[in-house]
């Protein structure tokens, strides 16, 4: 019986599988209309590489190709994840992080702890600064509170005088005066799906071109429904609400982490980033860009990329993998894309002025890591028209080993150069052309 | 050697009347004892080892229920009661171990000993797989390593209870054997 035992436990293990390294595609294969997607694994243990974040030491920045120059704009952050720029030249960093997330299983503890190792546990400011460089020296000399006892927030526009912040419960306006701190209290717009587990906790916010709606990325609440199908009423779906009234209605769904919308300036259209689903290996599932069509599903929870089933997803539902549509623009796998700004407010070089910069966060589950970076992808005739080209990179140590910061949130200042925060660094970075 | 405790025979070789025991007895509890003989302790382990089961095999059944359900929640209650039967499969190892160097086993089974051992071992794989996201969390193999453990677990219990050692034996003298 001890042999059959041991025996039996032998069988299991091979059954199951594990996980290995070698084989891994090169990110390069996953860009673009048609990434190539690997047979789906299923884990023992997920594979975790986590850099752990230490900072960065005096003086040093991250890295610019030639004809590019980088320098802090601002540093001693809690936790930036958001920049925004209005339209007088201040700078508004948003300091947030997401509420505390609740042990249901064994796994969220270790998880938990992994990801404060890499600095994505800080606490938030839940508070939005404002930087003004009044003299035009590129760095800020005036730094106030712009905003504070915010909850969760992450999304920021300006619409005439409104300003819109998105909680992780809420929309709130409050009243803007140009150059003035705001002293009212906030009015709800409308509630968002939140708490109590709120696993993917941001709320990205864009008013459409003629400012009369506000779109909303809602991310799901959880990787691949294991939290019950009953905690993602509302996820998972970029949501359109009117600007006056408050009334909304889910624009399209499926959308598992919509961490950025925005609207492409030639055409006029919506497009998201939308970080895709984990654990089915390192070249799985490929985060993605795409146009966001009104009504469209894209797939989350039942398949990726179109057809491709997941698995975990019971029970299945053939109906809506039938009419589930391929994203536009693969980024490749668990980069984690989380900020977008399109280049029409661009001053830097003619090659970074036809497209759109996508901040990736970088990877957790996959080894080797990807993302840590900003890519630019070219556009023409208001569609990406090639491989997404590193901007910003050197997030990373050298050796890989350590993060020294990650970029999240993006935005084109005033005068034209690209903002970054960086929620691991604690800074706001500044991309300009060089000379410029 | 006589695996049975042998308080009874040895206690049977002098019949004696409640309340007048012969000299050399004493009683502990309601238990006559011949004076000088040492007490009788019994094995801590099994007592953990039974719990530990009972969680385990508790897994299979909240695993059963979700695969018929596709609740969420079972499968939360599955991971849990395999982690707690698993942290008191660590406590009923250091208990095994106590009882070895009191004596309160003479030795350890070791048929039982590789028995137990192999359900602990499958159940570690099983965390592992419980510890996915969604239904492959525990269908198939899920609920298949639950299904063999509860097989093993309750054919041991069955069998001989919970202990896997040898209970140590008396000699009429109340000597150790």
């Amino acid at each position: 019986m001890n042999m059959h035992t041991l025996l039996m436990g032998g069988a299991l293990a091979v059954l199951l599988g594990s996980a290995s390294d070698h084989d891994i595609a090169s990110p390069s294969t996953q860009y673009g209309a048609h990434p190539v997607l690997p047979a789906p694994q299923q884990y023992l243990v997920p594979p975790m590489r986590v850099p752990p974040g230490v900072g960065w030491s005096d003086g040093k920045t991250p890295a610019v190709p030639a004809g590019l120059q980088i320098q802090a704009f601002a540093t001693g952050f809690e936790h930036p994840r958001m920049v925004y720029a209005l339209p007088n030249g201040d700078v508004l960093v948003v300091e947030s992080n997401g509420p505390e997330a609740p042990i249901y299983r064994p796994k969220d503890y270790i998880e938990g702890k992994v990801k404060a190792l890499a600095g994505s546990s800080a606490p938030g400011g839940n508070r939005i600064i404002l930087l003004r460089d009044s003299t035009g020296s590129g760095k800020p000399d005036v730094r106030t509170v712009f905003i504070d006892h915010l909850n969760s927030p992450f999304g920021v526009v300006l619409v005439g005088n409104d300003l819109y912040v998105a909680d992780t419960d809420a929309i709130l306006r409050f009243s803007y005066t140009s150059g003035e701190t705001i002293t009212s209290p906030g009015v709800k717009l409308t509630d968002l799906p939140a708490g109590p587990i709120d696993h993917h906790w941001t709320k990205s916010l864009a008013a459409s071109p003629d400012g009369s709606k506000l779109f909303v990325g809602v991310g799901s609440n959880s990787n691949i429904t294991e939290n019950g199908m009953a905690a993602e009423a509302g996820r998972a779906a970029i949501w359109e609400v009117d600007r006056r009234t408050g009334f909304k209605r889910m624009y399209a769904s499926g959308l598992r982490n919509p961490t950025g919308v925005a609207f492409e300036p030639q055409t006029g259209k919506l497009w998201a980033i939308v970080n895709e689903r984990d654990e089915i290996g390192p070249n799985l599932v490929p985060d993605y860009l795409t146009a966001v069509r009104e009504g469209a599903f894209y797939g989350w929870p039942y398949s990726y990329f179109g057809q491709h089933v997941d698995i975990r997803v019971e029970p299945e539902r053939p109906d809506l993998v039938a009419k589930a549509i391929v994203p536009d623009y693969a980024l490749s796998s668990h980069v984690a894309p989380l900020g977008i700004a399109f280049s029409q407010a661009s001053s830097l070089p003619a090659r970074y002025r036809a497209g759109v910069f996508i901040a990736e966060h970088g990877s957790w589950d996959r080894s080797p890591l990807n993302g840590y970076k900003v890519v630019y992808v070219p556009f023409r005739a208001g569609r990406p028209s090639g491989p997404p080209q590193d901007v910003v990179t050197g997030f990373l140590t050298p050796d890989q080993k350590k993060s020294q910061g990650r970029p999240v949130g993006l935005a084109f200042d005033n005068k034209g150069a690209l903002l970054i925060a960086d929620d691991v660094g604690n800074v706001v970075w500044r991309v300009s052309a060089r000379g410029g | 050697m006589d695996r049975k405790f042998s308080t009874a025979s040895a206690v049977k070789r002098t019949p004696f009347v409640h309340g007048e025991l012969p000299a050399p007895y004493i009683m502990w509890g309601n238990i006559p004892m011949r004076k000088g003989m040492s007490r009788i302790r019994s094995a801590i382990h099994p007592r953990i080892v039974g719990l530990g089961a009972t969680l385990l095999i508790g897994a299979f059944a909240t695993d059963v229920a979700y695969a018929q359900s596709d609740l969420f929640q079972w499968e939360n209650f599955s991971i849990w009661l395999i982690t707690a039967g698993l942290a008191l499969a660590a406590a009923a190892a250091v208990a095994l171990i106590f009882d070895a160097v009191q004596h309160r086993i003479s030795a350890i089974d070791w048929a039982r000993f590789c028995g137990f051992t192999g359900a602990t071992l499958l159940s570690i794989l099983n965390a592992f797989v419980h510890s996915r996201d969604a239904y492959t969390a525990v269908v198939p193999q899920g609920v298949i390593l639950s299904g063999i453990v509860t097989a093993i677990l309750l054919a041991l219990g069955w069998w001989r209870g919970w202990s896997i050692g040898i209970a140590p034996s008396f000699s009429a003298e109340g000597e150790r054997s």
